[in-house]
This record gives structure tokens, C-alpha cells and sequence, in this order.
């Protein structure tokens, strides 16, 4: 590594639950990283709320402590750049500051409101057959009717203190708040500005506000900040930041984009239709196309993203290895009665090693891991996961199992439907995010989805390696192109051809548990609400 | 003071228990015995093991009484049910017992249900499909696979029959066991020499009939040696560990029920009606000559909280385990917070019978940890009891407001409230659950020995240690989780039986 010669960007990476800063060369090596905690405060009336001043200080501490260590000289760092969580909203006055805390991507509070503004008339699953064509057309989405998203957020904020959205001088997203801070500037990058559905996306290069996009909903175009490409240099580090940072004064700031579009270049699938999977507490799967589509059947939409002519068609899903930890935390070591050891720090490790103990299949036992509902490829908040065909030789090995083969049955769930929007084959995928740095969980996704799997190195900083190669290609350093070249494997993993006919069976088997059950759900949890 | 020495000779090992006239229990003794799995989906056990297990636990069981020989006014037993033994003119065993555990005449079942229209014809008639487990498909797997056994069996006994034979030295076949082999009528008490010969089995395999109530004789020489008592003490017949139980429970009234909580579950309801077994509930011959005891069995019950203390606490499922799961169960509120479970962890007969389905965990979410899966396990086996009842109820008539309760399950106290509630039924948990069917059996024996004129006349022999009264409001507030509930079991049979098809119900 030409580290000593290399330029370095100061790549963040704001997740929902830390902020990771790491040191990373135009070339995509990583030299080193510093997390910071960050908490989340969960309502009971579906709020989801991060204070903005507990990012920006968790950025700040994590790059103190990684510029402190001297793993490179600081002359060597040229730029900043970010890739946060997206689809917060967090409304802030001329001079910045906080009117309350952020709304974050989690946030449902506003599903009803939504509802009230987006339907009324010939009803087309919830909206207004007229105003979905519009938002379909121009955006190529719509606002979520669990009120998660932007738009969302803003109406909510309108009918519940109507005050606080008079005085609102912009609804900035989390990364807008990063770049606020460093810059100065309130401004937003393009793929983020998507996420208000107040935008014309019809053309890429020119992703613009759209008034009467946001009259639909009530709402101003003129609080929403200024759009830019995710590789524009926005600017010079804030002066105050660079000094307290010890950074020098030309080191610059690029906007930067949110964390899928990130992962996708973090990745290294740059090209058109190659895939990305990331799996972390959540997951999604990813992939540049060059066209705009949406496909409403399966709430799928190719949208602007950071590389400036192109789509990328994403595909959240809510709860991904979250569902280890949540086995964890509230069944095995579950602060309870019977509570006599805590888990082991190598956990995760332990998890694996017990899972390669049952064979493929989990002896019958099926998992569906939709602990807090699903996003794609059906937006359903009511549905809940599901433990099936436990027998009385079940353990908790097969439990184990079953838990990681269900999030690759759900991965695929979505990666079928996508392969269909992009109207070829798939393959291979390449794999990031933390879940992704177990081998087996990369083998059961490739005998599951029947893919070649890639497991890329360095994965959990494939967000923030993807910031980095946005300021390398907005300083003209590095062309989009190159990137694939850049990117190293760490293991590639082929679908075992032995497990075809199992894995299909069970997948037709997982589509069916949902088609079965799902109206169960939504009769039970509705009722507790 | 006279006692009636009862056996309760199960399928780990046999409880002897020494009963008084009045009930109480002066001392038990237990001892274990194997069973052999020498091929899958085989199960057997040596009858002689049985013996030496009944010889050593009577012994036992007065020493530990401290009384004589000559203090005990009777034998009798309860046993294991639907197992099947074969003798030679000689009157010595054919190999060995063939368990209820063993399902190895699966096809001959289905050959079986298909002489009758099928298995969906089949379960009309007969009230449930029947499986490699059962009686009737174990003569005829006899006589196809082992052609030579069969041609040199000269009789067919079962538990109670090679007990008594060993004990009397005669040949019989007692009511209650016969009932459920598939040939007995439960009409004329006889068997059913049209259904023998339509399935080719020959009547004159099958010894006399005896009721339960009967004295078939009295100790021989050489087995009263063999078990410490007198020569000549009168034997009398018992019954199936399942109709002994519910004279255990005392339920023993006209439309009279009990809840057996053990490793399975029994709803049982005794009953003069000639009913038909519908949904999985089967009607058998009871110790009462004149009744019949309508049964709704639950394959797994007891041993889903077993398999909750094994896999989610990771513990053996013992007094400790459960008194911390109590502990986790009081500590969540009713319905626990959403979650839902099936308890089918072994198939279900009632009142679903299908072998192939499956257990599951269905609506969780972040919000629930260890100790709502645990209170959903309970929850769960309670749902499924209130399904057989409200069938019993809607098929038959019998609402059961109250219900004896017997099995290890009937000291949860937590598990009893959660019932009760879920159920809307009072609960009556007897003084000594565990003991029912040994109880019974002495019981049993006590008409057999005219000290109580009919076995209704025992009834008010048990007596309740406390009473459980529902709770409405939350027995209403259980109906919308219920009905959820009910509703898994149509949407998920195709899932199990895609996932399960290359399954045989398996020991």
C-alpha cells in the first residue's frame, strides 16, 4: 500500500446506531477507523428520534481519535466526504439550528397523516389514482404510507406543531445536517433530495423540485436545501472544523450521498446491473440500471443516485442480521429469571460455529425475520416474524440456522423481483456489511439465491469507502470506471447444486407462510394498535 | 387397615401404589424398564421386564408401607394402552411387545383406510384417519411380514393380558384395551368377528373379553412368590392407564370431565351416549360397563413446556426450570404482548388429526423477548385444550363448566390460571395428579372387590386440592388471540405437509 504517497479522504459513515469515520486513499484502502456510539430514542407512538448534535459530536470524537493515532501524516487528507442513513428530517432555522430532533428513517409517526393526504378519490392501494400517476411519473415512487420517509415526516410536522413548521427554514436530511456542519452550506445531494418525492427524476443529470409536487401534500418547495451532485466540491472545510481537526485550511468538503448508493460504489458495482447485497442490521439489495422504472407490484423504483447519469434501483428490507442480535438479546441472554451468564463477546463467531453444525434446511425449521414488518418487496408494517415446523428435535442450533437461512430466503424474496426490473440474470453479487463477514452466511445466500456470491474485502467499510470514492472522483482523481478495478475480493462462493432442490422448496414454502399468514398478522397487530 | 395394591405400568417404567379404600396413598415405589429401537420407526419392550418391574415395586412398596402381605385385599392394574403381544400354544412370547411408540404399519394403515373408501371416508366413519401406530394394522403387518409369527401365534394379548396371565395364569383380553384395537364393539362388548374376517384376522386369536371391573382370579403359587404377596389374593382386570384415570380424577359422572396435563394432554368425558369419534376425539369402552369415555388427546402437551426449558433456557426441564419459567409467565401480562404458539411439536390427533404438523412461533416481534415466547408456549397448549373442548362441546353437548385436573401439569399454578381463563372452565386439580391412573386402578379393583357398589359410587373418593374459577373478563380478552389462533392450522397444512411429506411419525 502507497500509503506515505497516497491522498487520503476523511470518509463518514453515519449509521443509525454509530458514527464510523475512517482514513481511506483514493484507491479505496483503508488505514484506519473509529466508531462512536450513538443513541436512538424510540417513542411509544412509532417516533424514532436522533438529536443531530449527537451525530455531528460522534464524528467529531471517532475523527479526533483516528487523526490522533497518526496512521498517516495530516497533510495527506484532502477531503471530507459522508455517506449517512438516509430518509431523516430534521427542521432547522437560518442559522442551523435544531427546531426539535431529527425524525429518522424509522419513524412511522406520520402514517396516518399520510394516508389522509395521499388517498380520497379512485383509491389505487391507498393513493389517489391521480396523484400516484403524478408522483410516479415525475419521481418514479411515492411517499410510503407508513409515513416512514420524508414526506412523511413533514406533513406530520406540519399538523402536529404547525408553529414549528412556520418557523422552519429547512427539512434537512441527516447527510445535509453532516454537510451543514462542515461547510456551512444548506444544501442536499441529489439521491437524497429523492427521498422527498418533490422531485422530477426523470433525467439524472438534472434531478430539479417540482412546487406542484409538494402542493399535493401542502407542502414548500423553498424549505427544502439546494440540490447537488453526491461528487460536487461543495467547498472548503469550515475553518473552525479543519483547525479543531488539525486538518489543513484547502482540505475540501464533497457532498456525498446516503448510505445506498454509498455501498453500491463501496462495493465496487459500479456498472450497470451489477448487484449489490448489503447486510447489516438491515439489508437491501442494489443495483445501477439505465433507465427509470418503477415497478409498483413490487415497490421497486430505479432512482438518481450518486454516480450523476445513472439509476439505481434499491430495495430496503427492514430487519436483517438485526435478527441474530435480537436472538441475543432477548432469547438466549433475555434479562429474565433464568438469566445465569452473559453472552460471549465472540458471539457472533459462536453463532457461526453452531450454525455449520446443522446441515442445510435447518432440519425443517423455517424462519421468516420480519421483526418490525417489511419494506420491500411488500411494504407491510403489521406483518411479524415467525419461528415454523419446530419438532421436539428442534435446538437451538437449528434455530440458529434457521434464523440466517430465513434472511437469505427474505434476501431473495426481493432479489427475484429485481432481476425482473432489470429484466436480465443477476449474478454474481457482491456482498458488504457486517453480516456479510460470516462465510457461511455468504454460502447460504449463494445456495440461496443461486448466485455467485463475492465477498468483498473490507465490507463494513463499504459505505464509507464509497465516500471516499466520491471525493475521488469529484477531485477529478479517480474515474467512476476505474473503481471496479479497485476493489478487492476477500472469497468467492458458488451455489452447491446438491442444495438446488432443497432451497427452492423452501423458498416456495416461505412465499407461502407469508401469502398464508399475513392477514393474521394484520388482524392482530391492527387490533393492538 | 386393607389396602388395593395398584400398578400403574407405563411405558418408562411401573408405579406401584398402595391405595387405601378412602383413597389416600399409603407409599409408591417405582422402577424403570427399557425400550428397544432395533430398526427406525420400530419401538418394542420385553414383557418379562414388566414382571420383574411389577415384582420389585410391590415389594417395595410394602416395605415402605410397613405392611404385611395379608393387608392387601387386592391386585389391579393400569397400563399402556395399544400395544400388541403374541403367544404361542405354549402360551410363551413371540418375540416381543410391540409398542404403541412404534409406527412401522404405516402402509398397512393406509391399506386399511383404503378397504374402508379411504382415509378421508375413513375418518368420517371412524371419527380420525389411524396411522402405522395403531392396533388393527399391526395384526395385519404381522401377518404379511412375519408370516411364520403370525401362522404359530395362538393368541393375541396386550399389556393388561400378559400382566394377568402372568398373575392368574388365564388367558383374557380386558374391555377398555380391546376397545381401541379396532375389532371390539363397544355395543355388545365383543369382538368383531365380521371386521376380523374382512381384514383376514382369525377370531379365535383373540382370548375372552373381561370387563375391567373383574375378578379374573386369584394370585397363583408361583406369582405370589414372585411379587411378595399371598397366594390366592384376588386379581381384578384394571384397565388402560386412561379410562383408570379418569376414575383417578373422579370424574366419573355422567358428562364428567377431566384434563390429564402430562407429557400429552387428555380431555376425557364419560359418558351412557352412544357417541361417534369426530375431529380426532375417539370414543373407547371406560371401566364403567355402561358408559363410554369420549377422549380428545393432545400429542404434545407437557412436553412443549419441556422443550422450552431444553431450547430457550437451555436447561433439563425440571422442578427448578419451571419454577423460574413460572416466574418469567406471571411476570408478562396475559397474551403475551402478541405472540402466538402452535404446540403441534409431535403431529396433532385432536382436534386436528394430522401427524405432520409442526410447532411454530408466529407473530414475533422486537417488542418480545424470552419470557413472552415462554408464557406463548403455555398460552398455546391452553388455546389447543379450548379447541378440544369447544369441539366436545359443539359436537356433543358436553360443556364441562368444571373439569378434575390430573397430570404433573395440575401443580403449575400460573399454567392452571392461564388454562382456566383461556378455557372459561373451573379447574380442579385432584390431591394427587400424578398418582390418577394408579389411583383409579385401586379404585377399580375396590368395585371388582364390592367395596364401592358402581364405579360412579367412587366419585366422591377424589376430592379437589383447590378450585381455579375463570376469570370472564380475561377469558374474553383471550378470545381475539383464540381465534387467531385457530385460524394457523387451516392456513399452515399445506406448509406442513409440503415440508413433512417424506415423514412417518417417527419414535
Amino acid at each position: 500500500m502507497s500509503a506515505q504517497v497516497d491522498k487520503y479522504v476523511l470518509a463518514i459513515d453515519l449509521g443509525t446506531s454509530s458514527a464510523k469515520v475512517a482514513l481511506i486513499s483514493m484507491r479505496g484502502d483503508v488505514a484506519g477507523w473509529e466508531c462512536e456510539p450513538i443513541g436512538l430514542t424510540l417513542l411509544p407512538n412509532g417516533g424514532a428520534e436522533q438529536d443531530p448534535l449527537d451525530w455531528w459530536n460522534g464524528i467529531m470524537v471517532a475523527s479526533k481519535r483516528l487523526l490522533g493515532r497518526r496512521l498517516i501524516p495530516a497533510e495527506a487528507v484532502v477531503a471530507v466526504c459522508a455517506s449517512t442513513q438516509g430518509g431523516g428530517t430534521a427542521p432547522v432555522d437560518r442559522d442551523g439550528n435544531c427546531l426539535m430532533n431529527c425524525m429518522i428513517w424509522l419513524d412511522s409517526r406520520a402514517a396516518q397523516v399520510v394516508r389522509r393526504h395521499v388517498g380520497g378519490g379512485l383509491d389505487l392501494g391507498g393513493y389517489n389514482a391521480l396523484k400516484l400517476q403524478k408522483w410516479v411519473n415525475l419521481t418514479g415512487g411515492a411517499p410510503s404510507l407508513s409515513g416512514k420517509d420524508r414526506y412523511g415526516h413533514m406533513l406530520w410536522i406540519k399538523a402536529e406543531c404547525p408553529d414549528l413548521y412556520a418557523r422552519t427554514f429547512k427539512f434537512l436530511d441527516v447527510l445535509d445536517y453532516v454537510d451543514l456542519k462542515l461547510t456551512g452550506q444548506f444544501v442536499t445531494s441529489a439521491d437524497s433530495a429523492v427521498g422527498t418525492w418533490m422531485t422530477d427524476n426523470r433525467d439524472p443529470r438534472n434531478v430539479h423540485y417540482v412546487a406542484e409536487l409538494a402542493k399535493l401534500g401542502g407542502l414548500e418547495i423553498e424549505k427544502l436545501p439546494a440540490i447537488r451532485r453526491s461528487i460536487d466540491v461543495l467547498g472548503p472545510l469550515r475553518s473552525e472544523v479543519a483547525e479543531e481537526l488539525g486538518l489543513r485550511k484547502e482540505v475540501v468538503v464533497v457532498t456525498g450521498a446516503f448510505d445506498v448508493p454509498a455501498a453500491a460504489l463501496g462495493a465496487g458495482t459500479v456498472r450497470d446491473f451489477e448487484p449489490h447485497v448489503y447486510l447489516g442490521t438491515s439489508s437491501w439489495v442494489g443495483v445501477h440500471v439505465p433507465f427509470k422504472k418503477t415497478d409498483v407490484a413490487s415497490a421497486m423504483a430505479s432512482l438518481p443516485c450518486a454516480i450523476p447519469d445513472k439509476f439505481l434501483l434499491m430495495a430496503a428490507q427492514e430487519v436483517a442480521g438485526g435478527n441474530l442480535t435480537f436472538f441475543r438479546d432477548n432469547i438466549l441472554f433475555s434479562r429474565d429469571a433464568m438469566l445465569d451468564q452473559e453472552a460471549p463477546r465472540d458471539y457472533f463467531a459462536a453463532l457461526n460455529r453452531v450454525a455449520e453444525s446443522v446441515p442445510p434446511g435447518s432440519r425443517g425449521v423455517l424462519y421468516t425475520p420480519w421483526l418490525y414488518g417489511e419494506r420491500a418487496p411488500v411494504d407491510d408494517p403489521w406483518v411479524r416474524a415467525s419461528f415454523h415446523n419446530l419438532s421436539l428435535g428442534t435446538t437451538r442450533a437449528d434455530m440458529v440456522r434457521a434464523l440466517m437461512e430465513g434472511v437469505a430466503l427474505n434476501t431473495r424474496w426481493v432479489f427475484e423481483p429485481a432481476e425482473k426490473f432489470a429484466g436480465r440474470r443477476l449474478d454474481p453479487v457482491s456482498m458488504v456489511g457486517g453480516g456479510a463477514q460470516s462465510n457461511l452466511w455468504c454460502q447460504v445466500h449463494a445456495d440461496v439465491l443461486n448466485r455467485t456470491v463475492r465477498q468483498v474485502k473490507d465490507l463494513v467499510y463499504a459505505n464509507a469507502r464509497g465516500a471516499a470514492f466520491m471525493a475521488a472522483v469529484g477531485l477529478g482523481l479517480v474515474r467512476f470506471e476505474d473503481i471496479s478495478n479497485l476493489i478487492k475480493y476477500q472469497a468467492t462462493y458458488t451455489p452447491d447444486p446438491d442444495r438446488r432442490a432443497l432451497y427452492d422448496s423452501m423458498y416456495r414454502e416461505y412465499l407461502t407462510i407469508y401469502k398464508v399468514t399475513h392477514k393474521i398478522h394484520e388482524r392482530l397487530n391492527r387490533a393492538r394498535n | 387397615m386393607e389396602y388395593i395394591l395398584a400398578h400403574d405400568v407405563g411405558t418408562t417404567g411401573t408405579k406401584a401404589v398402595l391405595v387405601s379404600p378412602s383413597g389416600e396413598v399409603a407409599a409408591t415405589a417405582y422402577a424403570p424398564y427399557p425400550t428397544s429401537y432395533p430398526r427406525p420407526l420400530w419401538a418394542e419392550q420385553d414383557p418379562a421386564d414388566w414382571w420383574k418391574a411389577v415384582g420389585q415395586t410391590a415389594r417395595a412398596v410394602l416395605d415402605r408401607a410397613q405392611v404385611p402381605a395379608s393387608a392387601v385385599m387386592g391386585l389391579t392394574f393400569a397400563t399402556q394402552m395399544l400395544d400388541i403381544i403374541a403367544l404361542d400354544a405354549q402360551r410363551e412370547l413371540l418375540g416381543t411387545c410391540i409398542s404403541w411408540l412404534d409406527c412401522r404399519a404405516g402402509e398397512e394403515a393406509r391399506w386399511v383406510m383404503g378397504r374402508l373408501g379411504g382415509p378421508s371416508i375413513f375418518a368420517a366413519l371412524v371419527g380420525a384417519t389411524i396411522t402405522g401406530k395403531d392396533m388393527l394394522p399391526k395384526y395385519v403387518w404381522l401377518k404379511r411380514h412375519a408370516p411364520e409369527v403370525y401362522a404359530r401365534t395362538k393368541t393375541f394379548i396386550d399389556c393388561t393380558g400378559y400382566l394377568m396371565l402372568r398373575a392368574t395364569g388365564r388367558l383374557v383380553f380386558e374391555w377398555t384395551t380391546a376397545s381401541v384395537t379396532g375389532l371390539f364393539n363397544l355395543k355388545s362388548k365383543s369382538w368383531d368377528t365380521g371386521l376380523m374376517r374382512f381384514f383376514g384376522l382369525e377370531r379365535s386369536k383373540f382370548p375372552d373379553l373381561v370387563g375391567s371391573t373383574s375378578q379374573v382370579g386369584g394370585l397363583t403359587a408361583e406369582a405370589a412368590r414372585e411379587l411378595g404377596l399371598r397366594e390366592g389374593t384376588p386379581v381384578i382386570a384394571g384397565a388402560g392407564d386412561g379410562p383408570c384415570a379418569a376414575v383417578g380424577a373422579g370424574a366419573v359422572g355422567e358428562g364428567e370431565g377431566h384434563m390429564c396435563l402430562g407429557t400429552s394432554g387428555i380431555v376425557g368425558v364419560m359418558t351412557r351416549r352412544k357417541v361417534t369419534g369426530k375431529r380426532g376425539l375417539a370414543t373407547i369402552q371406560s371401566t364403567d360397563a355402561a358408559k363410554n369415555l369420549l377422549i380428545g388427546e393432545m400429542e404434545t402437551c407437557g412436553e412443549c413446556l419441556n422443550w422450552g426449558a431444553r431450547v430457550l433456557y437451555g436447561r433439563e426441564a425440571d422442578a427448578a426450570a419451571f419454577s423460574l419459567m413460572d416466574a418469567d409467565v406471571d411476570a408478562t401480562p396475559p397474551g403475551a404482548g402478541g405472540l402466538l404458539f402452535a404446540p403441534w411439536m409431535y403431529g396433532e390427533r385432536c382436534p386436528v388429526s394430522d401427524e405432520r404438523a409442526r410447532a411454530g412461533f408466529i407473530n414475533l416481534g422486537a417488542n418480545h423477548s424470552r419470557r413472552e415466547m415462554t408464557r406463548a408456549i403455555y398460552e398455546g397448549v391452553a388455546f389447543n385444550l379450548r379447541w378440544i373442548l369447544e369441539s366436545v362441546q359443539s359436537l356433543y353437548g358436553f360443556a364441562c363448566p368444571s373439569l378434575r385436573v390430573i397430570g404433573g401439569g395440575a401443580k403449575g399454578r400460573p399454567w392452571l390460571r392461564i388454562i382456566a381463563d383461556v378455557t372459561g372452565r373451573q379447574l380442579e386439580p385432584t390431591l394427587q395428579p400424578q398418582e390418577a391412573a394408579a389411583v383409579g386402578a385401586a379404585l377399580v379393583g375396590g368395585v371388582g372387590l364390592g367395596l364401592y357398589p358402581t364405579i360412579e359410587a367412587t366419585r366422591n373418593v377424589i376430592r379437589p386440592s383447590q378450585v381455579v374459577t375463570p376469570d370472564s373478563g380475561q377469558h374474553e380478552a383471550y378470545t381475539q388471540a383464540y381465534r387467531a389462533f385457530q385460524s394457523l392450522y387451516p392456513s399452515l397444512r399445506g406448509l406442513f405437509h409440503t415440508l413433512n411429506r417424506g415423514e412417518r411419525t417417527a419414535a
